[in-house]
């Protein structure tokens, strides 16, 4: 790689853009980010923030058109926009792999699990079809699946089981930056815990960095080393798990706390945040969650905040606070 | 009540929407429409004994004129009076056919899609059977026992269009049976037949549409075909077919006798194949 | 799998009965005494009468049924009331002509459909989509023998490239009955093919392939088009099908030897045993070709393949 540097990925301004029936969506409005070697990011928002479009555009899986993608995304300091289609298949599943949300339809359902993970692992390592095959068998075991289940096709195995696949799949060529897209929304309570479980561990001993993209403020406490806030396509609170959890600052971070139920005083009333996301395609002026509000100001409605430091690497989009 | 009613109209106002932003659809619709005028009216613009079936000696093979847009055929009758009047017999036996089997068909289906058991299964092979025999194979047997008519072949072709209404409408009610708003109905202590007829048809009626248009075009091709072969609809009556079918030994010469027809044909069902998708696109947003 | 094909094979028996039952009983409508027709109308009421007696018309209906079924069974389907030849001699002399016709036809709409309908669903709205999808829509638009007709006029009577009439024998005679049989149900494959794959590169599975590292042409070849072509296959059997009636008319219009061409006439001149004959041959057909296409369905889609493992 071309130069050395301590973050596995850089995302800067970044901005997506899909362009459907004469209407512009702004899915990503100028998102910065940046994951430190073996760190843990969650990205956390409601469903439409703009989430699972970071996720993809890393592997610049955008589709285009009608996308249109703007900004840099550096993999280990190298551009992947100046990269050709062939070079980003050798990044894809290699260096950075997804793990998608919904294990149900994630799977090839004419294909072999076993021969689905020896794909990638031909795809990426100069090996033999016996020996990729034999590797494919050792990741399924690693997942805690028994290797003579390789055989199968993806509709004779539960939920958890396929998400099992999916990140066995994900993991087979180590890669070193993990994108795991809500993998658990999908699947059942108890499943959830096991397979979380699963990829802390598997993380660790692969020494990876990870995405971790999800709605649930319970998974971010239990994996995440940092927090990147999502909303409407824009990060509007970032920092250390600390510092999002005891120092909430952004009044949207505020609301996705107070929307969850208080184990300790049951008897109070959640507070969930009024409205709705507003429309991508039509963007408030402002700052895109002043519709919604509870502190709005004239000056939120007329003038998009920038990210303002506030103490360490904690950072806020609100003219609620200044820089310090 | 009320509020269902108000939901239906604005499902279909929203197919309407949809389907007129679709140029395929309307441009079928149109050219339909139009077929259908020119059908009905015929007998305003060409007089059936004199300008169809009339002989006329002086004009014998004319080629395509101001008098005649079309040409004149091997007995000097004008081509085009002879189309439009040919779109007669098309668009009457298609209609008649496909109608009769829709209805057919959609009954038995909803029969056996909502009792399901046994009945559901004799109905099942019945279809099995009729489905086995390729519709043109079908109206050719029928029409070759009972020789060439109008009814013979409504029959025939109502006959073998009927399972494919069946299978369909019994889809559509065993989906329908299990979903919540039967459920409700029945709890309620609805008699089945209000049940069929107010909380499952109506959901079907979308599908059964698209349907129809395009057995309409397929059923149209096949009477022409059988006409071709001498099957369909007898001489001196005109027929798309039957015109085509005589154009041969002309053809060399004479190749409007065989283009126009032809033509006629092709458009029509285009049209409807055309309108058949694009109901289908605008009913079904999420198939493009 | 073997249990798979059997089950098939024994659920198609009833279809089979009840399809020649129906025929037989339509074709028994059919006005008119056939002794009668056989002898002539100089023939006295005893010779007709005797003649009945012989060929069993004076059995019931369902009795003349199943002993035609059995006779069938033998490879007897009984004499033309024409010539006196054995029918089963008749047909199965023209038999492969047709055969040959069907399948150079399949060949041709299946090599051009697939590709055509795949490229359409890759490139989708782009120039080549739209006309292959026009070229598609006018092919299932347009009658059989008019477009027969019209390659005759342009590519025999003008071009001269081939001619007129198909032979049975050479390549360039049966290039044109062939292309006029295909093209309509090419059409319908090539617009199934292109929605299904629409519907599969749509599918999550096609993205995971893609993050994964497959390139674009592979995730195309190896991950969509197995999955596009579990309904795709359903429609060519149909189609398949549908090409033994095209034959019918196909075969008039080229003047082409086989039973298709051989049922038409028996209508025209009341040959009732003939058209019996043809009719059942070619249910027969479809029910045959239905069968292998189930068959083939299991094998490209595993969730029924599995269930017969």
């Amino acid at each position: 790689m071309s130069e050395q540097t301590n973050y596995a990925l850089e995302i800067e301004n970044l901005f997506v853009e899909y362009h459907v029936d004469k209407e512009v969506v702004h899915a990503l409005n100028g998102i910065s980010l940046k994951l430190k070697k073996g760190e843990t990011v969650g990205l956390v928002g409601e469903t439409g923030a703009g989430k699972t479009t970071t996720g993809l555009s890393i592997l610049r899986l955008i589709p285009s058109p009608p996308g249109v993608v703007r900004g840099k995304i550096l993999v280990k300091g190298e551009d992947i926009s100046t990269l050709s289609e062939k070079q980003m298949e050798t990044i894809r599943g290699n260096v950075v792999s997804m793990i998608f949300q919904d294990p149900m339809t994630s799977l090839n359902p004419t294909k072999t699990v076993n021969d689905q993970i020896a794909e990638v692992i031909r795809l990426h390592e100069k090996i033999g079809k016996k020996e990729a095959a034999v590797k494919a068998g050792d990741m399924l075991e690693m997942v805690g699946i028994p290797r003579d289940r390789g055989g199968e096709y993806p509709h004779q195995f539960s939920g958890g089981m396929k998400q099992r696949v999916v990140i066995a799949m994900a993991l087979a060529c180590s890669p070193e930056i993990l994108i795991a897209d809500e993998p658990t929304t999908a699947l059942d309570v108890t499943i959830q815990a096991q397979v979380l479980d699963m990829i802390r561990e598997l993380k660790k001993k692969y020494d990876m960095s990870m995405i971790m993209i999800t709605h649930d403020l319970g998974i971010v406490a239990e994996i995440c080393d940092t927090v990147a806030i999502v909303y409407a396509g824009s990060i509007v609170e970032y920092g250390t798990l600390e510092d999002i959890f005891n120092r909430t600052a952004h009044p949207y971070t505020v609301g996705l706390f107070g929307s969850l139920p208080n184990m300790d005083d049951r008897t109070q009333r959640l507070k969930p945040i009024q409205g709705l996301m507003p429309d991508p395609t039509n963007l408030p002026e402002g700052c895109p969650f002043s519709p919604r509000c509870p502190q709005a100001t004239e000056e939120c409605r007329t003038r998009k905040p920038a990210l303002r430091n506030i103490g360490g690497e904690h950072v806020v989009a609100c003219h609620l606070f200044k820089e310090g | 009540m009320e509020k269902n009613e108000f939901k239906q109209r604005s499902m279909l106002a929203e197919t309407w929407k949809r389907l007129k932003k679709n140029k395929g659809a309307m441009i079928g619709l149109v050219i339909v429409t139009v077929l259908f005028l020119l059908a009905i009216f015929a007998g305003v613009i060409y007089d059936y004994d004199t300008d169809v079936i009339g002989q006329n000696y002086n004009e014998l093979l004319q080629g395509p004129s101001g008098k005649h847009w079309f040409g004149t055929d091997e007995m000097g009758r004008d081509l085009l009076a002879r189309i439009i009047y040919g779109s007669r017999a098309s668009l009457f036996i298609s209609f008649a056919a496909v109608a009769l089997a829709a209805v057919i068909g959609c009954f038995f289906g909803a029969i056996s899609g909502y009792f399901g058991g046994k009945v559901d299964s004799v109905i099942m092979r019945m279809t099995d059977i009729l489905l086995a025999i390729p519709e043109t194979l079908f109206a050719i047997t029928l029409v070759a026992a009972l020789g060439t008519s109008t009814f013979t072949l409504i029959i025939a072709l109502a006959i073998s269009n009927i399972p494919i209404y069946c299978r369909l409408l019994r889809g559509s009610v065993l989906t329908q049976r299990g979903s919540e708003h039967v459920e409700a109905a029945r709890a309620i202590g609805a008699k089945t037949s209000t049940i069929i007829v107010h909380h499952i048809l109506p959901n079907c009626i979308a599908p059964v549409l698209v349907q129809f248009t395009l057995s309409i075009a397929v059923t149209i091709l096949t009477i022409s075909g059988l006409s071709f072969l001498g099957l369909g609809v007898a001489a001196p009556k005109p027929e798309w077919g039957a015109l085509l079918s005589s154009s041969r030994s002309y053809m060399r010469e004479h190749t409007y006798l065989t283009i126009f027809p032809g033509l006629a044909i092709m458009i029509t069902i285009l049209s409807l194949n055309l309108l058949g998708d694009g109901l289908r696109d605008a009913l079904d947003p999420r198939l493009r | 799998m073997l249990k798979y094909i059997a089950k098939r094979l024994l659920a198609m028996i009833p279809v089979i009965l009840g399809v020649t039952l129906i025929v037989y009983l339509i074709m028994s409508l059919a006005p008119g005494d056939p002794a009668r027709t056989i002898l002539g109308e100089l023939a006295t009421e005893e010779q007709v009468n005797e003649l009945r007696e012989e060929m069993g018309l004076n059995d019931p209906i369902i009795v003349q049924y199943f002993r035609y079924i059995w006779n069938l069974l033998h490879g007897d389907l009984g004499r033309s009331y024409q010539s006196r030849i054995d029918v089963s001699t008749e047909i199965f002399s023209r038999f492969p002509n047709t055969i040959k016709l069907a399948l150079a036809a399949s060949l041709f709409s299946v090599i051009l459909a697939l590709p055509l309908g795949i490229i359409a669903a890759v490139k989708q709205n782009t120039f080549f989509d739209s006309f292959s999808m026009f070229v598609a829509i006018i092919g299932i638009s347009c009658p059989t023998f008019w477009f027969g007709l019209i390659l005759i006029l342009v590519f025999a009577v003008n071009l001269k490239w081939f001619p007129v009439s198909g032979q049975v024998d050479n390549f360039r005679g049966m290039v044109l009955p062939a292309l006029t049989l295909a093209f309509n149900s090419m059409a319908a494959m090539a617009r199934v093919t292109r929605s299904s794959m629409l519907e599969v590169i749509r599918q999550d599975y096609i993205r995971t392939a893609r993050a994964k590292g497959v390139s674009q042409r592979n995730v195309i070849l190896q991950h969509a088009v197995p999955n596009a072509m579990i309904p795709t296959v359903t429609v060519i059997g149909l189609r398949i099908g549908g090409l033994l009636a095209g034959a019918v008319i196909c075969e008039t219009v080229f003047s082409w030897p086989g039973i298709g061409r051989l049922l038409v006439q028996s209508i025209q001149s009341r040959n009732t045993p003939v058209v019996l004959g043809c009719i059942i041959i070619f249910s027969i057909c479809f029910s045959l070709v239905n069968l292998i296409v189930d068959i083939l369905y299991a094998f490209i889609d595993p969730r029924i393949k599995s269930q017969y493992q």
